[in-house]
């Protein structure tokens, strides 16, 4: 871990103590509102990845990586946040409207797309319309639906960048990410910039901060769900024993606390290992999140079931994790691609 | 040996997948999700369909699979009116049974039962609310926790204790019927649930109640055995509810296939989804066979504790595998669409009515005592 990982690592933490713990259950029932983002914003969390020049911090990936972990331990939702603009959004500013990157960076300016439309060469399934100098059409399931920035696919290799005439049709509760809230859009714009090709070089560039991004937010999120369910044998008994004490208990937990380490210690070394390596690490421990966070919802018991005891969000942001923020299938073509040399799997 | 359901079982079966599909539609369903909110409308419809009817043990199972298939939040809302039911169907007198059972069964009223406390729950006899008998009446104190129909049911089976526990913990606990409108009982409706939300919970508070003394089931201090017997029937039912889970997975992930395959993207239905889909199915069937051997045990009244411990075990642990597969096979399409809600219900299967930890050791413990298979 490099020493600015380390110093982040502080900070956030520190951060979320004071800004994000006390208010994490009201982030899954109300969504983040601007006090929060502004708040993350005003501490260079929201454009960690921008050029300064550009209104951001301009941070290494490695300590973006262990931001996104840290607050994924606290509150999955804000880091989703943090990914997609950082990881998705700024790139495609960078190439479209550099000018509207510090009103975004300083939680001005909200800026929002499915990110799983774009973390694959993938035909993706929904798309806006342009025609006669407009974009049009409708988005379902959207998360931060509003006005803003919305960045989606118009063409199999174009994307256009929408700054207005985006209407929210429908507001829903989604099994993940609740704080980002979901949504259906139509848009009607004549206010927007369309970028062509970005399946080839900027496609690269976003994986190569989404691989490792989604890792952190996985890691982050088992990290939360294990440190909350150790907290919780320790101090509950049942049968005159603290849970910890149960040998089917201790012994769970231990081997995923170190399944969990390992993992940490390779995302913590992302700045010197390659995009391959990242994607393996992405597949395993987005699969561990599921797996860890079930484990802890089960160990809590009745009460784990209940949204006040702050495991449960765990359990349901792991799923939109693998679905939300990735491509799997796409993603184990990539894997054999890597292993034989040719993408197979598919007859 | 035949593994065929007798005719009127077949059509009990039949009856409740009509039932579900014509009143338990999606829009029904997301809604007493969202609201949390306990579905009367369907509760009603189902009491005067008649086929909720735990006299008729076999017909229940296979209706609580159907309606759970359909939809496990109100699947359970609406066949849980009489939870708790067994303990006064086999050790109640005939006045207790006229006056709490007859009403319940009749669908005018509804019942809970409650057991667990704060800060208990797999440890029943650790429990600490009180009962104690003075000139006729039991005066309780104390509380329960996640009690399933709790701030709607108009009384309560209740586990209490009585006497203080002598060298066995599990002495001195006591089961009475306690109205729900007495002076000192209040409750807390519980919010916030990750699935099964169209029911009830709540937490009961009990400040000095006072119940009479005509209320105590069968004989005092013998209350830890009645309700170990209701939750091996319990179980039972929980295994039914996981299999019908499992099986609505299923049915969301082949209803997503055939579309795929209607769009004209039948390669995509690559042979790892074939094989996912192939253990989804084999799950099923296992679970069926079990919980089916279970309780042909139970309702011939030869009970096999360890044999309804591995029903309910693994079938609620085929309901969670078959949703978090179905959810991977379907991507955003279950993400956003009813199987979520699937996934979030079938959680508490592991959970309630004894942990698959619990099951697991009583199962173990049968044989280390020498019961053989």
């Amino acid at each position: 871990m490099s020493e600015n990982s380390d110093l982040i690592r502080g900070a956030v933490e520190e951060f979320c103590q004071k800004s994000i713990v006390g208010r994490a259950l009201e982030i899954e029932r109300q969504g983040m509102d601007d006090g929060i983002l502004r708040a993350m914003a005003s501490q260079g969390f929201l454009g960690a990845l921008f050029d300064p020049q550009y209104g951001g911090s301009g941070i290494d990936r490695s300590s973006f990586f262990t931001m996104l972990e840290v607050f994924a331990s606290y509150s999955p939702s804000t880091a989703a946040k943090l990914l997609i603009t950082n990881s998705i959004a700024g790139p495609f500013l960078l190439n479209s409207a550099r000018e509207k990157m510090q009103e975004v960076a300083q939680g001005n300016l909200k800026v929002t797309c499915i990110p799983g439309s774009f973390v694959s060469d993938r035909v993706p399934a929904q798309r806006l319309k342009e025609s006669g100098g407009r974009i049009k059409g409708e988005l379902k399931n959207l998360p931060s639906p509003g006005s803003g920035i919305l960045i989606a696919p118009i063409s199999e290799d174009s994307a256009a960048v929408v700054f207005s005439g985006i209407k929210v049709l429908e507001e829903r509760k989604p099994l993940s990410f609740r704080g980002l809230g979901n949504g259906d859009v139509s848009v009607d714009s004549a206010d927007f910039t369309v970028v062509d090709g970005w399946k080839g070089k900027l496609l690269k560039e976003i994986l190569s901060s989404m691989d490792p991004g989604v890792s952190a937010i996985a890691l982050g999120i088992s990290r939360g769900a294990l440190r909350k369910v150790s907290e919780y044998v320790t101090v509950r008994k049942t049968f005159d024993h603290s849970l910890k004490d149960y040998s089917p208990v201790s012994r769970r937990i231990s081997e995923l606390m170190s399944d969990l380490e390992i993992m940490e210690f390779y995302l913590d070394n992302m700045e010197s290992i390659d995009d391959d390596k990242a994607l393996k690490l992405k597949v395993r421990s987005t699969e561990f999140a599921r797996t860890a966070t079930k484990a802890a919802i089960q160990y809590h018991g009745g009460y784990g079931y209940f949204e006040d005891f702050g495991v449960e969000k765990f359990y349901r942001d792991s799923y939109g994790l693998s679905i939300m923020m990735m491509d799997r299938e796409y993603d184990n073509l990539r894997l054999s691609e890597k292993i034989f040399g040719s993408r197979s799997g598919f007859l | 040996m035949d593994f065929e359901f007798s005719e009127d079982i077949n059509k009990a079966r039949e009856n409740a997948r009509n039932f579900a599909l014509s009143a338990i539609t999606p829009e029904l369903a997301r809604k007493y999700d969202l609201e949390e909110k306990f579905p009367e409308e369907v509760w009603k419809k189902a009491m005067a369909s008649r086929m909720v009817d735990f006299s008729n043990p076999w017909s229940m199972l296979v209706t609580i699979e159907e309606l759970c298939r359909v939809d496990p939040g109100i699947g359970i809302a609406a066949t849980v009116s009489l939870f708790g039911s067994e303990v006064l169907m086999l050790f109640a007198s005939d006045q207790l049974k006229e006056k709490y059972l007859k009403p319940v069964q009749e669908g005018r009223a509804i019942m809970g039962l409650a057991v667990t406390e704060p800060g208990g729950g797999s440890d029943v006899a650790g429990l600490k609310t009180e009962a104690k008998l003075e000139g006729g009446k039991y005066i309780i104190n104390g509380s329960k926790m996640f009690i399933t129909n709790g701030q709607i049911a108009d009384f309560f089976v209740m586990l209490l204790r009585t006497s203080r526990p002598d060298s066995k913990r599990h002495h001195g606990l006591s089961v009475l019927v306690v109205d729900g409108n007495l002076k000192g009982f209040s409750r807390n409706k519980l919010t916030g649930k990750l699935g099964v939300r169209a029911t009830n919970t709540a937490e009961l508070i009990l400040n000095n109640v006072e119940v009479p003394s005509s209320n105590l089931v069968g004989e005092e201090g013998k209350g830890f055995y009645y309700i170990m017997t209701f939750f091996n029937i319990s179980r039972a039912y929980v295994a039914a509810q996981s299999i019908g889970i499992a099986q609505g997975a299923m049915d969301h992930v082949l209803a997503y296939l055939k579309e795929m395959k209607d769009s004209g993207r039948e390669s995509e239905i690559t042979e790892d989804i074939q094989f996912t889909l192939s253990d989804i199915a084999t799950r099923i069937e296992a679970s069926r066979l079990l919980t089916y051997k279970a309780a042909s045990y139970l309702f011939n009244f030869q009970p096999k504790p360890e044999i309804t411990s591995m029903a309910k075990a693994y079938a609620s642990e085929t309901a969670v595998f078959a949703c978090e597969k179905a959810m991977e096979i379907t991507g955003e399409s279950g993400l956003y669409g009813d199987l979520e809600r699937f996934l979030r219900d079938s959680k508490i299967m592991e959970i309630w009515e004894g942990t698959s930890e619990i099951e697991k050791l009583v199962i173990a413990r049968t044989f280390l005592k020498g019961g053989q298979m």
